[in-house]
């Protein structure tokens, strides 16, 4: 009778433990259900902007970037354009040059329709999987068999209505993708680009980064690749610091975020790059005009167009002396220009005028010295450099006097704040009557 | 009281065996693919599968999956419009070959399982040497270089595609019955795999190689051997052969003899004709009628399986 109820014990207690190793489950749905879902999504996400994404693409991660305008279909079809640039990668003996599509002009839009598709492997895997002229065109392999280490299957790693940034399976580049405004063609799209390019890095551009109480330098943007050093010093000259960047047609895109400052999209707003937590902007133009030459090895070209009236009249009397000088050159004898620069023997004034040739110039170098104060810039003239620059001022007295108008302190006032390399206007403080446009 | 207990008992037990029932699987975890008649590839899609998947149990794949490659090459998809023109080639000049020659069945349970398209080659700078086709286990052929094709360039089209093609193929053939011990003997001192691209065609051709590759190693001057025989021209096999015996040189002897072998063990291990499959495939590389193929105006057409013009075998140069 015992044994009966202990049998009977362990059958009640088997009806109860019989799935106890079962798990609640974790998801409400299965695991294939769920990686559907996530293909449904992406593809939904990918498809919807009726006017496609611009896609910022970073052949790899030691690559600047560039611009794309991408329109998923539904139906697989995935339609990519862009403007055929000059692009340049390593061989066996050096850099090559050639034509981002090599069978399509150069800076020819270029338009191209293959496949795409959204699969299932490490997560959704976005792939371009059939040939396309624009999107294969850095994963081609050139001669060297390296092509520019482009991508063409991407990890989804975010997707929403507002953006989507992958992940390069190969190469391990990051890629963004941001809806394009209704209405906006290609031709527009590229030359928004250009123009906001020209305008960022035309004539060289030394930006600053600052976020929270830290600030810090950005070299060679104009290249694709910036180069990042503490505030006041010079790019590691070994190891340069760099990210690589991208121009939009409202200011930057960075691949990864500078010193993980956490930000890599930067919107051109006033005078200013601003982002989440840090933003991008040039020094004062008075700052500005130093740091161009002591830091970026720039250079300050002084617009001889358009200069006040007393040293435009100066100019004119030189161009006058140096006709009735070269008489064989009489036309074309005159002032080239007078730049500010940097060598070996100091702070210079390049003075270069034609004068035996209407080809080549004769130039003559004049030691000056800059300095910020504040907001205005000092600048003072001491004399020429060498002999020969002192022998052409006895025989062209009105180069000095021309010279010594540049001599005094200036305000400064950039056209265009966000690049003062584009344009700088300098005012003598003490006479407002003499005034200069310099360019970097 | 006795009965009460039975039936606790055997309540108890059957609940307890059934208590598991919903941990039973279904036939997949997947979701059955749903058919999206508006793709953009459908049409082409349903082409392949037509005129490959079903005569041939052939994936005919130019969607290029990353994983399906040697990550240590770069190399792109095909373009669909030189897919598209591939395919019909293919038809042309090997398949519906094989179908006017071969044994009833033959391509249906030799042939490769997968051809897979690549865009591009596999280049390996190091060495100066690019992969344009590859065979893996008797199961897929894949195929590079393919954007850069010239259509019109009917011995480019042998070099990138369908010289690959036989290449690959009787691979796939000889590993599943060997070639014969004498084949290896004739050239064993020769072979080189690691410096035979620094050879020339007259020198390799002068040792007794269908090409530089085939010096490489045994198997692949075996399939070099019969890929260079079908798809070279009367004129570029009478030149191969009379600059391998020039200067007497034992080549011409050494292919006559490799060719002999191939042409043997095809007859005897595969009932396939060497000359007949070379003579189709001549006859159709000097018929290259774009508007034929393109509308597979061929297919099925049953032709000669003579010698078809080519200079026989014991006019050749010894």
């Amino acid at each position: 009778m015992k044994a009966k109820y202990i049998v009977l014990v362990l059958a009640l207690a088997s009806v109860f433990s019989a799935c106890s190793r079962d798990e609640e489950n974790l998801f409400d749905k299965s695991a294939a259900e769920r990686a559907q879902a996530a293909l449904d999504n992406a593809n939904e996400i990918l498809t919807a902007p009726a006017n496609g994404w611009e896609m910022i693409y970073f052949a790899n991660p030691d690559s600047r970037g560039y611009n794309i305008i991408v329109t998923f279909d539904k139906n697989g079809k995935v339609t990519a354009t862009t403007k055929n640039v000059m692009i340049e990668y390593a061989d066996g003996n050096g850099t090559k040059k050639e034509l981002l599509v090599r069978n399509a002009p150069a800076n020819a839009i270029v338009t191209d329709s293959s496949t795409w598709e959204v699969i299932n492997d490490y997560g959704p895997i976005m792939t371009f999987n059939t040939y396309n002229n624009v999107l294969h065109a850095w994963a081609d392999p050139r001669d060297n068999g390296d092509a520019l280490l482009g991508d063409y299957e991407f990890l989804i790693l975010h997707a929403d209505a507002n953006y989507v940034k992958l992940k390069g399976k190969k190469q391990s580049a990051y890629y963004y993708l941001y809806p394009l405004e209704t209405g906006v063609t290609a031709a527009q799209y590229f030359s928004e680009v250009e123009a906001m390019d020209k305008r960022l890095f035309g004539n060289g551009n030394l930006l600053h980064i600052q976020a929270n109480s830290e600030e810090y330098m950005l070299y060679n943007g104009s290249s694709g690749i910036f180069m990042l050093a503490g505030l006041g010093e010079s790019p590691n000259e070994e190891e340069p610091e760099t990210y690589p960047v991208a121009t939009m047609r409202n200011g930057l895109q960075f691949m990864n975020s500078p010193r993980a400052l956490g930000d890599v999209r930067y919107t051109l707003t006033g005078d200013k790059m601003e982002s989440n937590a840090s933003s991008i902007f040039a020094a004062p133009a008075a700052a500005y005009i130093t740091e161009h030459i002591e830091m970026a090895a720039g250079s300050w070209s002084v617009d001889t167009t358009n200069i006040n009236d007393s040293s435009a009249h100066v100019i004119q009397k030189i161009n006058a002396t140096l006709k009735a000088t070269y008489t064989k050159n009489k036309k074309n004898a005159s002032v080239k220009s007078l730049t500010f620069k940097k060598t070996s023997k100091g702070l210079v004034v390049v003075f270069s005028y034609y004068g035996s040739s209407s080809k080549a110039t004769t130039d003559m170098n004049y030691l000056f010295n800059i300095a910020t104060e504040g907001n205005s810039v000092k600048i003072t003239y001491n004399g020429p450099a060498d002999e020969n620059a002192q022998k052409t001022i006895n025989a062209f007295p009105d180069i000095e006097v021309l010279l010594k108008t540049l001599d005094g302190s200036f305000d400064a006032i950039a056209t265009d704040a966000i690049n003062p390399s584009n344009g700088i206007k300098i005012t003598n403080k003490s006479h407002s009557e003499l005034w200069f446009s310099i360019q970097g | 009281m006795k009965k009460i207990y039975q039936i606790v008992l055997l309540g108890a037990l059957m609940i307890g065996f059934a208590a598991c029932e919903k941990d039973k699987f279904g036939e997949s975890i997947f979701i059955d693919p749903v058919e999206d008649t508006t793709n953009y590839t459908r049409a082409f899609d349903q082409w392949l599968y037509q005129h490959y998947t079903v005569p041939y149990n052939v994936e005919f794949r130019y969607k290029l999956d990353d994983n399906g490659t040697d990550p240590n090459y770069n190399v792109v998809p095909v373009s669909m419009g030189m897919a598209d023109t591939v395919a019909h080639l293919a038809l042309y000049l090997w398949y519906d070959v094989y179908d006017s020659i071969a044994p009833q069945g033959f391509l249906n349970e030799n042939g490769p399982r997968i051809i897979q398209l690549i865009g591009s080659a596999m280049i390996n700078a190091a060495q100066g040497t690019e992969k344009l086709g590859q065979a893996e286990g008797g199961i897929k052929i894949t195929l590079m270089k393919i954007n850069l094709m010239e259509t019109n360039n009917i011995e480019q089209l042998n070099e990138y595609i369908f010289k690959t093609m036989h290449h690959e193929f009787s691979h796939i053939l000889h590993q599943k019955k060997t070639y014969p011990k004498e084949f290896e003997q004739l050239s064993a001192a020769d072979y080189n795999p690691d410096g035979w691209q620094y050879t020339s065609d007259t020198e390799a051709w002068q040792m007794g190689f269908a090409s530089p590759y085939g010096g490489s190693q045994a198997r692949e001057d075996f399939v070099e051997i019969i890929a260079n025989y079908i798809v070279k021209s009367d004129a570029d096999l009478n030149k191969m052969l009379t600059i391998a015996g020039q200067d007497g040189k034992p080549g011409a002897k050494i292919l006559n003899q490799k060719i002999d072998i191939c042409r043997t063990w095809l007859a005897e291990k595969w009932e396939l004709d060497l000359d007949a499959l070379r003579a189709e495939v001549q006859k159709r590389q000097n018929n290259m009628d774009w508007d034929m193929i393109m509308s597979l105006g061929f297919m099925h057409e049953k032709t000669d399986t003579g010698n078809g013009g080519v200079l026989p075998p014991s006019a050749w140069p010894e």
